[in-house]
């Protein structure tokens, strides 16, 4: 009977910890990232036809972006055709747009660091953290012309910011959709910024917003 | 046929050891002058070394980092004019064309906390970058610079020799000018001998008066020793009436900063003709006039003013500049290690 009993245990032990893991490793934890217009991906110089941007073209778009989880940092270029992907832990995915203000004060750095990349205002030491340049046929700069070049790292005007997404067992993606960030500053609001300030700031609040996980 | 095999191993070892130590760099620590304040870069840190500093030289007085390799560092920064432009109220660069402000000197860099006539850029290591893809003065394209420098066999020797890299990339060329520009110390003007006890140096009459005036009126902002605090003012000149140049305000959007520079330092000034951020003023003594005659308002960032017009007589005048000419060093304008590389 003895016996029976801890065979018994043992077998539901053996059962409640593959169940446990099962669960575990059912999650998904690296999701990757995907930049969007609306429903599309994003490809630079292509056009698209937009009800309230009209024909839009992308030339230009590169942030810096970190992976908190697996402390990782990345400049995303849509001009490179690989993407990286994202660590999720505890159904968390913790991102950080921009550059540590440390690094914008401790001189010159490698990598994707290096200025080469275009990310660096030598007039204004520090790095530009987020790039979209482009034309739309209604965008208010001059030829249709639309530039941001978002930085800044003293207080109160740093644009670096820490978010999380929650993420779902349907969840697949990374979204970062820049249709609804063009509607509001493309046309109806500025459409260059290009030093550091409170409008770079609003800015970046907007970048962050445009990200979304994706479930499909 | 062991005996050779041994005389091979040795050679073998030997050559493993020559070339760690090919790569192994003259460590140089700059003497910090007594009394002075301490760098804001650590020269231990930063890792000085004699090949960083002899490639950043060369570098330094090299027209090959300017797009069509006709402007170099030196174009702008003379070194017998404490490494300023002379001349001319506003530097000009590539093509001729003319830039927005008066190239400042290069002197004691190693205590800036920030660089340029706005402080907009906040490490020396960063700072080359301006002018080398300023489109007004090297117009170059850092990725153009470094394809010109990977394929001239002198220089890749050199970086080898100096960094042990047998590709050069951006972090090794602005270590090595920075490097270069952190040795531009001048602490051996007359000031400075006479402010160490040196033996049969001593003011005259005329210079004590003017030292005496320029630490009543003078000392608030051009502080000793460096004979600047480093921090921004305005001296109350009017903008220009074409493209008013707004300086620091440039750099933190705070309005109290608009029409503030950098305060410079006053050694060797007697060399860095014109004066101001804009060159306006050619000779010192129309400085001390302005600062004496005009009624202008005074306006310094960090606290502290002075009530203009100064109201000096003609004599204080003189007494005034002759202290000033005592900043001037001529071991720091002459010396070889700073001249163009032979």
């Amino acid at each position: 009977m003895d016996h029976l009993t801890l065979q018994g245990m043992t077998n539901f032990l053996s059962t409640l910890a593959c169940l446990i893991c099962f669960v575990l490793h059912s999650q998904k934890e690296i999701i990757p990232i995907r930049i969007r217009f609306s429903d599309s991906s994003l490809v630079l110089n292509k056009v698209y036809s937009d009800s309230i941007l009209g024909e839009i073209r992308i030339t230009k778009l590169k942030m810096y972006l970190s992976d908190s989880n697996a402390k990782q940092n990345y400049l995303i270029d849509l001009e490179d055709s690989i993407l990286p992907s994202f660590h999720a832990k505890a159904n968390k995915l913790s991102l950080c747009f921009g550059t540590d203000s440390l690094l914008n004060v401790s001189g010159i750095h490698s990598g994707i660091y290096d200025p080469l990349y275009g990310m660096y205002w030598a007039w204004n030491s520090g790095f530009i953290n987020f790039k979209l340049e482009g034309i739309c046929s209604t965008c208010k700069g001059k030829n249709g012309k639309f530039e941001y070049h978002i930085g800044g790292y003293l207080s109160p005007h740093s644009t670096a910011q820490n978010f999380a997404f929650t993420i779902l067992e349907t969840t697949n993606y990374l979204d970062f959709d820049i249709k609804l960030l063009l509607e509001k500053y493309a046309i109806n609001g500025l459409s260059s910024i290009l030093t550091p300030g409170e409008d770079a700031v609003e800015f970046a609040q907007e970048v962050v917003a445009a990200f979304r996980i994706g479930n499909e | 046929m062991n005996r050779f095999f041994f005389i091979l191993l040795g050679l073998a070892f030997c050559g493993m050891i020559g070339m760690r130590f090919s790569f192994r760099n003259s460590e140089v620590l700059p003497i910090i002058p007594k009394g002075w304040p301490k760098p804001i870069y650590s020269f231990k840190e930063m890792r000085l070394s004699a090949e960083k500093i002899d490639l950043g030289r060369h570098l330094f007085y090299d027209p090959i980092l300017s797009r069509d390799s006709s402007i170099s560092c030196s174009s702008c920064h003379l070194q017998y004019n404490g490494f300023t432009h002379v001349d001319h109220a506003l530097s000009h660069g590539i093509d001729g064309q003319i830039g927005t402000r008066n190239s400042p000197v290069l002197i004691n860099l190693a205590w800036m906390p920030n660089l340029h006539w706005d402080g907009g850029v906040n490490h020396i290591e960063v700072q080359p970058l301006n002018p080398i893809t300023h489109p007004k003065e090297m117009d170059a394209s850092l990725s153009e610079v470094l394809q010109k420098l990977n394929k001239n066999t002198t220089y890749k020797k050199k970086f080898k020799e100096a960094f042990g890299a047998d590709k050069i990339e951006t972090e090794q060329l602005m270590k090595a000018l920075s490097q270069f520009l952190l040795t531009l110390i001048s602490s051996n003007s007359k000031y400075d001998q006479v402010k160490r006890g040196d033996v049969g140096v001593y003011f005259t009459e005329q210079e004590k008066n003017g030292y005496n005036m320029f630490q009543k009126y003078c000392s608030n902002c051009h502080k000793e020793p460096l004979f600047t605090t480093n921090t921004f003012a305005s001296n109350g000149i009017s903008p220009q009436t074409e493209n008013a140049d707004f300086g620091r305000y440039l750099i933190t959007n705070n309005p109290a900063d608009k029409y503030a520079f950098k305060i410079p330092t006053l050694r060797n000034s007697q060399f860095s003709f014109p004066y101001m951020h804009d060159g306006r003023f050619d000779k010192l003594k129309e400085v001390i006039s302005y600062y004496s005659d005009s009624s202008s308002v005074f306006r310094q960032t960090n606290g502290g003013s002075i009530s203009m017009p100064l109201h000096l007589k003609e004599t204080q005048k003189k007494d005034l500049l002759a202290f000033i000419f005592t900043l001037s060093d001529t071991t720091f304008l002459f010396s070889k290690s700073y001249g163009f590389p032979k």
